[in-house]
């Protein structure tokens, strides 16, 4: 069962869970975060937000700001360029419209931007945006989707010069339609057709550390911007477009990242602080404080999806049908490719032979939405695998033998996978690993599946507060196949230590560990030995980000591909001194080791390389992409207690099984698997996103918007199912993000096991579940 | 200034001096809460943590005599069952090290649990100034939102709770810890049976519901009495909508929960 118990080689730097290569900087407080330097004379910028939620800027007068002593610079679109530019950082050309200015005549949500000041101290930059007199000409605004799209709804982006929205006058940023098969004729063949409507909430990433950048000029004049990014070739690339000037004029430094969780796949402080330095000749800060946070950067785009599925008695699937509204906010970053996502991570799940995804992303007045771990699969699956059990009810068989009857298989694809790419065509994807069944089967085993579904209301129906289970089968993707590409350095110390230089962007995942335990593995050494440096444009070659559960997978194949040349350099230099033929040497234990029984240690291969005899610098540089984007596949299951007179859901039971490929590091896998779980349960059961009628968001602080603490997970088990997946880098594929996608669906379930009512719209709040529970009464 | 006094009267002076430009703090739980919000702005602090006597927790016949600084961690050990779950369920760990009852009354939240446990108790205040000392039951203390019947330069010196009382509390919230809650419910029957019904975040402070209460003492406790007496509470009260949840929503939660509290007393 399992496939990866003969492995095409042994574990030695994999497998195991070594300390972090940045645990002790972390753990004792050394490790510098963006923020953790001190600048001589750096300037402090604040940026002025809008209170309407649609408005244009009749006039701006800075001057009184000005000429409050300690202000440096006020910017706004009066003297900056204007330059129509996306602040999604995603490979280029990004498949988002070019809908954003860095500052505008019209604000197009509570919290856009107005004008930013840079002074002495923040709160002289404070007290000057007090100063700033701005006339608006408030406009009608739009909250709904819904709303949005109809004829005469306020037009948000009038601006001529935006590129690339779908259809501007129904505030439509972007739209997909795509059909396999024939849909018609696939509903007509079922004998049941379930039709059902679902419904998800704004919600905020809130990484411990909020966005935050220092811009300040080197030696040469270049700009140099120490920022928390998920993306810093994107970054600079964007910075450059902007400010109108070359990429080679920019420098971006990723330090230490406290968080991202997509928020920081996005550009939204660097190109001011670009500006504010290139302009003063002075190092300049800005930080988000939490409420900008919420407001102004970034959050999970809610999203109505509406599914029709028909299907025989037998549970054969004859039709899907999945329909897409999304909100893209005020801005359309992410919104082709968060749209496209919803069905590209279900939809190919299932066998069908007729499947259409339609959609559209839809404009109103509130927050961005953009990046967020899951990335439209968690809207997704929230609608599927609640259709599935509803199915798998109706036809009064096991949930999880719908799905065992169903679900893609190992040797198999879905046309799906070609039909819905990154915004357009994509590529086929085979599937080479799925130990599914395994998960499925095994996590069901963990929480007594067998025993308690559909059996607990018989024991006691009177009980006021009801248990039930749940459970949901999901897939992601492991990097965006055909588009990313990362690429690495590995050069050779004379102590037998490498420099590892990776583009990879570690914001707090790992990844710098994971990375360096591939190199390691290749070269035959201890983790220890790999010193790590990543994500900096002038030092370490290109990355595309930290995003689509892309690191381990894509940058892994690139840092697998750069030790193996330099592993390849290190035995023909072996080669020469042991008079051996290359073919008969390997690497093992910080040695090179013939066949024969003969051995050399790396520090005499490397000294002879530096000093001695045909010199040269062992170093090895290579580049990955991938066609494929392998699906890491899950099963989760919830029990959970249902208070049938409050509404109040507890999880009591929540168990995870992932199948992750070859588990790099099982710790950090694990790691992934509990966090994005947590993340999963919080937007499941408490976080929302609340705003009143004119679009101010009523809970902006961590005193009102309520996040799970530790004290109210329940009991999580974590279990890793390995298989061997070819096309990953020692059969790894990437987990970041599929564990937030189970707890909506699978909670769902388990409340209808409970007490019969269906969740369709999120989070499940006790007013919204007592509400479900009186309105089925 | 950060005055720093060691003996009541040193700090009863300086309020009397300051009036509303000084501010009391003892555990800094609330009022730095509001500082950082931007909602206050003290001009001077009066620290009440050095002032050993108001730590001080004394008992008497029947009653406990708590001073103005006794934290929610040291309510917490009480042998008041309604209100050690309160201050047990206020924040974290650190939270109930520094907040104080006291302090907790003072601010007058319309949330406050320990003001919410207190008031089911009939808790008195004592009430010091540099003119005397004064008693006052909690239920005339609260006026209105964030009001009370302190005056200017006075302090709250002690808190007497009874010990004679069977009380529980229960608090609904979005999630478990470190939480503001949506309602939350103390009751207690005193020695004379007569019922005590005290409601969190449903009015402009924390609340008594008599109607309820009457009802129950004039018709006893049993399981059809408190079905109905569950019924008034939610006709006794009006909430508002927020964010986090509906009026009508926290009417019918008040409900259930009272009922539940009173059920679980009866049968004890």
């Amino acid at each position: 069962m399992n496939e990866a118990k003969t492995l095409p080689f042994e574990k030695k730097a994999i497998g195991k869970s070594p300390w972090r290569v940045d645990g002790i900087g972390l753990v004792t407080g050394t490790a510098k975060f963006t923020d953790d330097i001190f600048l001589k004379n750096m300037l402090h910028a604040k940026i002025l937000g809008s209170p309407h939620a649609h408005a244009r800027i009749l006039e701006i007068d800075t001057t009184a700001a000005e000429k409050l002593p300690g202000v440096v610079i006020v910017l706004t679109y009066k003297n900056v360029p204007r330059v129509p530019h996306t602040t999604a950082g995603q490979g280029y050309p990004e498949p988002s419209p070019y809908d954003t200015f860095m500052f505008d005549t019209k604000v197009r949500f509570v919290g856009d931007r107005v004008a930013c000041v840079a002074a002495e101290t923040p709160e002289i930059a404070e007290q000057a945006l007090k100063l700033i007199n701005v006339k608006y000409e408030a406009l009608p605004a739009v909250f709904d989707v819904r709303e949005a799209m109809k004829e005469g709804a306020p037009i948000i982006h009038d601006e001529p010069d935006a590129d690339g929205i779908h259809d501007r006058k129904h505030n439509i940023a972007a739209h997909y339609d795509v059909e396999i098969g024939n849909l018609a004729n696939g509903l007509k063949e079922a004998d049941f057709v379930f039709e059902e409507e679902f419904e998800t909430q704004y919600a905020q990433h809130c990484a411990l550390e909020p966005h935050v950048c220092i811009g300040y000029l080197d030696d040469n004049h270049r700009i140099v911007l120490r920022t928390a990014t998920q993306v810093p070739w994107h970054a600079r690339r964007i910075v450059a477009q902007c400010l109108q000037i070359p990429v080679n004029q920019i420098r971006v430094i990723k330090p230490r990242i406290g968080g991202g969780f997509g928020s920081k796949q996005e550009v939204l402080l660097e190109d001011l602080c670009a500006l504010i330095t290139v302009r003063t000749r002075r190092p300049v800060k800005i930080e988000y404080t939490r409420r900008e946070e919420f407001i102004a950067s970034r959050t999970r785009d809610p999203s109505i999806v509406k599914m029709a599925i028909g299907v025989k008695k037998d549970g054969t699937f004859t039709a899907i049908d999945q329909r897409v509204t999304s909100w893209t906010g005020g801005y359309g970053g992410h919104s082709l490719t968060l749209l496209t996502n919803v069905g590209s991570k279900t939809l190919p799940f299932y066998h069908c032979k007729n499947v259409r995804f339609w959609g559209d992303s839809v404009y109103t007045n509130l927050p961005v939405t953009g990046a967020y771990r899951g990335y439209g699969a968690t809207q997704g699956a929230f609608a599927m695998e609640q259709v599935m059990d509803m199915i798998a009810n109706k036809l009064g068989i096991d949930p999880i033998e719908l799905r065992k009857k169903n679900h893609i298989q190992k040797g198999e694809t879905n046309p799906v996978f070609a039909a819905l790419g990154e915004g357009k065509e994509g590529h086929d994807n085979p599937i080479e690993s799925c130990g599914l069944d395994e998960c499925i089967d095994r996590a069901a085993a963990a929480i007594g599946w067998n025993t308690k579904h559909r059996r607990y209301q018989k024991r006691d129906p009177n009980a006021k507060i009801k248990r039930g289970i749940g459970m949901a089968c999901l897939m992601q993707g492991s990097g965006i196949a055909g588009i990313d590409m990362a690429s690495a350095r590995i050069k050779m110390n004379e102590d037998g230590s490498f420099n590892l230089l990776m583009g990879a962007t570690d914001l707090g995942t790992g990844s710098d560990t994971i990375l360096a335990q591939i190199a390691a593995q290749v070269l035959g050494v201890t983790t220890d030995k790999m010193l790590t440096y990543s994500s900096d444009t002038d030092m370490t070659p290109f990355d595309k980000g930290a995003y689509a559960s892309s690191t381990t997978y894509v940058s892994g194949g690139a840092v697998k591909k750069a030790a193996e040349a330099c592993r390849d350099k290190i035995l023909k230099v072996a080669a020469e001194m042991l008079k051996e033929d290359v073919a008969n040497l390997r690497c093992e234990n910080a040695k090179v080791v013939s066949k024969s029984g003969k051995e050399v240690p790396f520090p005499n291969i490397i000294s002879r390389s530096l000093y001695g005899q045909n010199q040269f610098q062992i170093e090895g540089e290579a580049s990955h992409v991938s066609y494929v984007s392998p699906p890491p596949f899950a099963a989760h299951f919830a029990e959970v207690e249902v208070d049938t007179e409050t509404g109040q859901v507890r999880v009591v039971d929540y168990v995870a099984a992932v199948d992750c490929g070859v588990a790099i590091n099982p710790k950090l896998a694990e790691g992934q698997v509990e966090g994005a779980v947590m993340n999963g349960l919080s937007y499941a059961l408490c976080e929302e996103m609340v705003f009143d009628e004119l679009g101010r968001m009523l809970n902006p602080s961590f005193f009102d918007y309520r996040l799970f603490t530790t004290v109210d997970a329940p009991k999580i088990k974590t279990i890793l199912v390995e298989t061997y997946e070819p096309s990953g880098p020692f059969g790894a594929k990437s987990i970041a993000e599929i564990g937030i996608n189970g707890p909506l669906p699978a909670i769902a379930n388990a409340i209808y096991d409970a007490c019969g009512v269906r969740m369709k719209k999120a989070p499940f709040t006790p007013e919204r579940v007592l509400a479900a529970i009186l309105a089925g009464k | 200034m950060f005055y720093q006094p060691n003996v009541i009267e040193e700090a009863l002076g300086l309020k009397a001096e300051l009036k509303d430009g000084g501010t009391f703090i003892a555990g800094g739980t609330d009022v730095v809460v509001l500082m950082n919000h931007g909602k206050a702005a003290p001009e001077n602090f009066i620290d009440l943590t050095h002032i050993p006597e108001l730590r001080a927790i004394h008992r008497h016949d029947g009653a406990l005599e708590l001073a103005g600084n006794v934290t929610y961690a040291q309510a917490g050990k009480l042998p008041v069952r309604c209100l050690a779950l309160a201050s047990l369920s206020v924040g974290g760990p650190g939270i109930r090290e520094l907040g104080t009852l006291a302090g907790n009354l003072a601010s007058a939240s319309p949330a406050g649990d320990g003001s919410t446990a207190l008031l089911a108790l009939d808790a008195e205040v004592e009430l010091t100034s540099v003119r005397g000392a004064r008693r006052l039951p909690l239920d005339k203390f609260f006026l209105a939102y964030r009001k009370t019947a302190l005056a200017v330069d006075e302090m709250i010196t002690k808190i007497t709770v009874p010990t004679t009382y069977r009380s529980d509390w229960s608090k609904n919230g979005k999630r478990g810890a470190m939480n503001i809650s949506i309602v939350a419910a103390a009751v207690a029957i005193t020695p004379k049976k007569e019922t005590r019904i005290a409601l969190a975040s449903v009015a402009a402070t924390p609340i008594r519901c008599y109607k309820a209460e009457k009802f129950l003492t004039e018709n006893g406790l049993n399981a059809g009495t408190i079905r109905q007496a569950a019924e008034i509470v939610r006709t006794e009260i009006r909430p508002i909508t927020d964010h986090r949840a509906s009026a009508d929503y926290k009417v019918h939660l008040s409900g259930v929960m009272v009922r539940r509290l009173l059920e679980n007393l009866v049968k004890a």
